[in-house]
């Protein structure tokens, strides 16, 4: 995946959450955000999934300018998959159907091509005995697993991840980063928030450290996790990785 | 457990079902009860009981009623549409409508029905050319419900959470869709007993139509009873057929709550 993003700004009432943001990833498979919280990245994700309108400035996926007029937006957000913190799953509906909705109602799936192709995943995921259960009768391993399922079964140009592991517990998370892990050696392209630095490092090939509405500093994870250049991220990084 | 045979008084601390002799032996005492207060009471009545004049006008008892249905089957459908209308209108962007409902809420919620039949049938519908009772008086009625209902599907529509309206944005849902395979279906599931109890209060606030002689079961009562001096004899059947009324309803929503049951 392809990110550019030229003098991005985004302000709550006074408060300056992404400051002219200007930075062009070139080509990245695995981009991974990490920062203090409270310092603007999830709003970044949440601009690039089409889900926010900055005040100012642009954002380029793989070479396309990101248009924020609602009909544009809406095209955008069907072409990618985001999955949540908190999972996001409809409650009233079973793991299959929550799966089913994008594919029927946004992508114009039939309802046996959707319940195919549902399925297929829902399997791949170890979730096919689950199917027909509804969100509260599932783990929140198990959810989060539903909403990657529900996020990937669209083939989605690429997905993001907003801290998808945050709600868990150790176990569950790490049912979910193997996921992740995964859909990252099958060359799927992904954007992932989170503060799993271990995990940031074996699955992200490029990382930006976003903090106080600014990219103090981005690069190739490796290079960046071993040779911190700027004091933010040195003094981050020590915070992080020191248990 | 149902399974057990012993009696229990009190419901299992972990919400599993009541056995059923318990639920039988609870409610057998309840009615016992009940009935020995009501038997004392109707005892002490110096009362010349009359059924036989009153059981000549069963057909206008009957008569009556099937007229209050027709009237409140007709006021609910329309009452839903109006609430729908109203609470959509209390959300909308456009000032005009949402000062329009806030202010149709208030207006209704805040006089006597009463008031409203009277006002509606005597002046409005007076002023518009409008003599069909009937009419006006299940729109009055649907009006008044609608207020009740459009403040309950506005809370309802409220209490989806901001990450479930997000959530159906991701994965690439149209407003409308949103609405209709998102809001709707649980805005539904929580709003079901409130709006059955509402739908019952529409049924029973029919009765008031009888003040624009308005012929439903209520007047016709009124009537048996004038014609026969049997007060207790002609408003006794009124009671029970209501009840027949609200009592499905309330059954009919339970039902519905448990079929869309699910936990949050």
């Amino acid at each position: 995946m392809q990110l550019s993003l030229t003098n991005l700004t985004k302000t709550y009432g006074r408060h300056r959450v992404l400051d002219d943001i200007t930075i062009d990833v070139p080509d990245a498979k695995a981009l991974v955000v990490i920062g203090p919280s409270g310092g603007g990245k999830t709003t970044l994700l949440r601009i690039i999934a089409g889900l926010e309108r900055p005040d100012s400035g642009q954002v380029h996926t793989d070479g396309e300018l990101l248009h924020f007029d609602e009909a544009r937006l809406l095209k955008h957000r069907r072409s990618i998959g985001v999955v949540f913190q908190s999972f996001n799953l409809f409650p009233h509906l079973t793991a299959l159907e929550n799966v089913l909705l994008p594919l029927e109602q946004a992508h114009g799936y039939s309802r046996t091509e959707a319940i195919e192709t549902a399925l297929t995943i829902l399997k791949r995921f170890q979730l096919d005995g689950h199917a027909a259960k509804k969100p509260a009768q599932l783990s929140g391993g198990q959810q989060q697993r539903v909403a990657i399922a529900r996020a990937i079964a669209i083939k989605p140009r690429f997905l993001l991840f907003d801290e998808p592991t945050s709600a868990l517990d150790p176990e569950m998370t790490s049912e979910v980063l193997d996921i992740i892990g995964e859909l990252r050696d099958e060359g799927r392209d992904l954007l992932l928030v989170t503060h799993h630095m271990g995990f940031a490092r074996t699955v992200a090939d490029h990382c930006l450290f976003v903090a106080a509405g600014k990219i103090i500093e981005h690069g190739p994870v490796e290079s960046l996790f071993t040779e911190p250049h700027r004091t933010e991220l040195q003094q981050f990084l020590g915070k992080v990785m020191r248990y | 457990m149902s399974t057990v045979k012993s009696v229990t008084w009190f419901a299992p601390e972990d919400g599993s079902d009541v056995s059923l002799i318990s639920r039988v032996v609870a409610c057998a005492i309840i009615c016992f009860l009940l009935s020995l207060l009501f038997w004392f009471a109707f005892s002490r009545l110096q009362y010349g009981w009359n059924w036989g004049a009153v059981w000549q006008y069963r057909q206008k008892f009957m008569q009556g009623w099937l007229v209050t249905v027709v009237i409140s089957a007709a006021a609910l459908s329309l009452s839903l549409l109006i609430s729908v209308f109203f609470a959509c209108a209390r959300r909308s962007r456009l000032l005009l409508l949402r000062y329009l409902a806030i202010l149709y809420v208030e207006g209704v919620r805040g006089t006597p029905l009463l008031v409203q039949i009277l006002v509606f049938f005597y002046v409005v519908a007076d002023a518009f050319g409008v003599s069909n009772r009937y009419a006006v008086g299940i729109i009055t009625l649907a009006l008044f419900a609608g207020a009740y209902l459009s403040e309950i599907i506005r809370a309802g529509i409220e209490s989806i959470s901001e990450s479930q309206l997000e959530s159906a944005r991701a994965i690439g849902l149209t407003r409308f869709q949103t609405y209709r395979f998102v809001i709707l279906p649980q805005v539904v599931r929580r709003i079901l007993p409130p709006l059955a109890g509402q739908f019952a209060s529409l049924i029973k606030d029919s009765s008031l139509l009888s003040i624009i002689a308005v012929s439903e079961f209520t007047l016709n009562a009124q009537e048996v009873n004038s014609y026969t001096f049997s007060t207790l004899e002609s408003y006794l059947p009124l009671a029970v057929g209501y009840l027949l009324l609200t009592l499905p309803i309330s059954l009919f929503s339970r039902y519905l709550e448990q079929k869309y049951h699910y936990a949050t």
